[in-house]
């Protein structure tokens, strides 16, 4: 089951590539299931994908099924919290995380690492540069750091999850941004995506699990980050 | 200071980010890590409080360089999206 996190700038450009990938490659259709608890309105029209106001999850979930009818797809309109973050993410999945907050961030992250096997794709920006962060555990093994590895912003987050946030609160919290760049976040996710399911399946290698990118100068590094005690 | 891969092999690649650029010493200069992240700050957009890593391994401010070590520091994570 493939989970996708945050339906805004990054994740709105993101599924339909995805399930148009997945429509055309996978023989068993998989269950996505999107989550945001969030609502599209009009103002987001500049850099994000929808057809319609509404709950973003429940709208993308309906453009996805629209559009590719063959494959499941469920939507929980819903933000991620520690209360139910048990429900929402289980062993075996694979996550694409992109919102647009460190704290949901962590929670996503500290659950994963009690999970058996996850793969974990997170995608997040700045006006022109942004990175992918990819956290893979199998088999009660941590294979690549998790993301709050040498990131103390995630690990000590000084944004707030929007599940705690007042009406006020959310309004004020968003920033400007640029849909060139939240593309470029989502099309690091699905490489990232790729290349995991390639070294997963015994196809390929696991080239990086960290990917940096910066409009402003077109330069783009990944590099493969160990981490010194690998939580087992 | 220069950019560039002057002696390939002894320069030291400072990373910060999706961004590179080489330090070539030469025979009598030595940099630790601080040295480095004033240089460079403006360059590659170098946060002060950025964690530095040496070859994967993170280390502080007053770690001295080698020819042909990786200097990177780790520039936050995006927030939005």
């Amino acid at each position: 089951m493939i989970k996708v996190i945050g339906l805004g700038g990054i994740g709105s450009h993101l599924i339909s590539p995805l399930c148009r990938y997945l429509d055309a490659s996978s023989e068993e259709k998989p269950h996505l299931v999107f989550i945001d608890g969030d609502s599209y309105e009009a103002r987001n029209a500049d850099r994000q994908e929808f057809l319609d106001v509404g709950n973003k999850a429940e709208i993308s979930a309906e453009r996805m099924k629209r559009d590719f009818p063959g494959l499941q797809v469920e939507a929980k309109p819903q933000y991620v919290t520690e209360e139910n973050i048990f429900f929402l993410i289980n062993d075996g999945e694979t996550v694409f995380l992109a919102v647009d907050n460190h704290a949901t961030r962590k929670i996503v992250s500290a659950h994963c690492q009690t999970l058996t096997d996850i793969v974990l794709i997170s995608g997040g920006n700045e006006f022109l540069d942004g990175n992918v962060q990819i956290y893979i555990r199998e088999k009660g093994c941590d294979l690549t750091p998790p993301i709050t590895y040498l990131h103390p912003e995630i690990a000590n987050p000084e944004d707030k999850n929007p599940a705690e946030m007042s009406c006020e609160e959310l309004a004020r919290s968003g920033v400007a941004q640029l849909i060139v760049t939240n593309l470029a976040a989502s099309v690091h996710m699905l490489s990232a995506y790729w290349m995991v399911t390639r070294f997963l399946s015994g196809k390929g290698k696991l080239i990086y699990s960290d990917q940096d990118f910066d409009l402003a100068t077109g330069n783009t590094m990944a590099q493969l980050r160990k981490q010194a005690s690998p939580n087992k | 200071m220069e950019s560039g891969a002057l002696e390939k092999g002894k320069d030291i690649t400072v990373t910060n980010g999706a961004n590179t650029q080489s330090v070539t010493p030469t025979s009598d200069e030595t940099f630790t890590v601080g040295d480095i992240r004033t240089k460079l700050k403006d360059v590659l957009n170098i946060a002060p409080n950025a964690i530095a890593t040496i070859n994967g391994e993170e280390v502080d401010d007053t770690r001295l360089l080698s020819p042909g070590d990786n200097l990177q520091f780790i520039k936050r994570s995006g927030s939005k999206g």
